[in-house]
C-alpha cells in the first residue's frame, strides 16, 4: 500500500464521517454502534468512500476486509486498520 | 474511446471532438490510423491524443487512464468500442479464438468500465457507452463468440447501469446493424436490399446516437440497449432480399398465395 501523505487516524476518521455525510447518512445517527444499514450506507457508497480514500491518502481499500462489517465501527476499525 | 483508430470508432472520436471533447483515440494495432484521426481532430481545433493499449490487457488499461487522466482531465465519457471477431461455425472455432474474442469485446469493456467508474462518480457525471451489436439476438451463423460477447457486454451494462444511477453516471448500449465503416469492403448490394431503407448505417449516424447518450440531454436514458439497424430487427430479420422470393412457410402477398 503506497501511503501519498499518511493522516492521522482523528484525520481520517473526520474525513470518512464528513464523506458518509455527503452519501446522505444522518449525522445525528453516528454512532459507532449504528449499523451501515440504519445510516442508509449501501456498498455504492463504500465503493466511493473507498475512491476518496485511495485519492487523498492513496490507500488501497480491499472490499474482502468489510466482509464481517456491519456497524460503523466496524468499518471505521477496518479503515485506519490500512494506517498501520 | 476504445478502438478509435479506424471505422466507426475513428468517426465517433472526431464527432465527440467536435463537441469540445478532448479526447483519447485508444487503439490496439492501428497507430497510423489513430495518428491521422487525433490530426483530423486537431486541425478542426480539437483536443487529442492517441495511446495504444489492449483493453485485454488490465494494466494496460489503467496506465492509459493514468495518462488520460493527467494530459486530458477526468474522464467523464467512456466509449467501449474495441472489438475483435472470430466468425467461424463454433465446431472449427478454437478455444483460444473463442477466449480472445470473450477477452477483447467482454472483458475489456470490464477492465475500462472498472477503471473509468471511481472517478465518474466522484464527478457526480459520467456517461458509459458500449457498442453492442444486434447478433445478441439475431446472429448469423458463425457468430458464437462475437455474439456471446456481445451479448455478455449488454448484460453488463445493464448491471453497471443500476449500480451507478444514482450518482449521475448513465451506462447504455448501442446495437448497431451493417454499418458502412469502409475497410470490410464493398457491402453488397444483395445485404443494401435486405435492409428495411435499403441501405445501411453510416458510421455519422452511429456517432450522432453516442454523442447523444453522451450529453447531459440523455440523463435518463440508462441501461438500455438501443438498436440502430434501420428496423432491421423490428421484424422477422429474416434476410430476404428485393426481387427474391420468400423462403417456403413465410407470409406473402395474395397474388402469390393463390399459386
Amino acid at each position: 500500500m503506497e501511503l501519498k501523505t499518511p493522516p492521522s487516524a482523528e484525520k481520517m476518521g473526520a474525513r470518512i464521517l464528513e464523506a458518509l455525510i455527503e452519501f446522505g447518512a444522518d449525522p445525528e445517527m453516528m454512532s459507532p454502534e449504528a449499523t451501515l444499514e440504519d445510516l442508509e450506507i449501501d456498498s455504492l457508497d463504500m465503493f466511493e468512500l473507498a475512491q476518496i480514500l485511495h485519492q487523498e491518502y492513496g490507500i488501497e481499500v480491499n472490499p474482502d476486509d468489510f466482509e464481517d462489517v456491519k456497524t460503523l465501527g466496524d468499518a471505521q476499525q477496518v479503515l485506519l486498520g490500512y494506517l498501520k | 474511446m476504445t478502438g478509435g483508430g479506424r471505422g466507426m470508432g475513428a468517426t465517433i472520436a472526431e464527432t465527440l471532438a467536435t463537441d469540445g471533447w478532448r479526447v483519447c483515440v485508444n487503439y490496439g494495432t492501428a497507430a497510423e490510423e489513430a495518428a491521422a484521426v487525433v490530426a483530423r481532430i486537431e486541425r478542426g481545433g480539437g483536443t487529442a491524443l492517441a495511446i495504444g493499449a489492449d483493453v485485454a490487457d488490465r494494466v494496460a488499461v489503467d496506465a492509459m487512464f493514468d495518462r488520460v487522466e493527467e494530459e486530458l482531465g477526468p474522464v467523464l465519457v467512456l466509449v467501449n468500442n474495441a472489438g475483435v471477431r472470430r466468425d467461424l461455425p463454433v465446431g472449427f472455432l478454437s478455444p483460444d479464438d473463442w477466449a480472445r474474442v470473450l477477452k477483447v469485446n467482454l472483458t475489456g469493456s470490464f477492465h475500462t468500465i472498472r477503471r473509468a467508474l471511481g472517478p465518474m462518480i466522484r464527478q457526480r457525471y459520467g456517461r458509459v457507452v458500449n457498442i453492442s451489436s444486434i447478433s445478441t439476438g439475431r446472429p448469423l451463423p458463425g457468430q458464437a463468440a462475437y455474439s456471446a460477447s456481445k451479448a455478455g457486454l449488454d448484460a453488463l451494462t445493464r448491471t453497471v447501469a443500476i449500480e451507478v444511477a444514482r450518482r449521475g453516471v448513465t451506462v447504455n448500449a448501442i446495437a448497431p446493424g451493417l454499418v458502412d465503416t469502409g475497410f470490410a469492403g464493398e457491402i453488397e448490394e444483395e445485404w443494401k436490399a435486405a435492409m428495411p431503407p435499403r441501405r445501411v448505417a453510416q458510421p455519422e449516424e452511429v456517432a450522432a446516437l453516442v454523442r447523444y447518450l453522451s450529453s447531459e440531454d440523455a440523463a435518463y436514458i440508462n441501461g438500455a440497449t438501443l438498436n440502430i439497424d434501420g428496423g432491421l430487427t423490428a421484424g422477422l430479420a429474416i434476410f430476404a432480399p428485393r426481387g427474391r422470393p420468400a423462403p417456403v412457410g413465410m407470409a406473402v402477398d395474395s397474388e402469390n398465395e393463390e399459386e
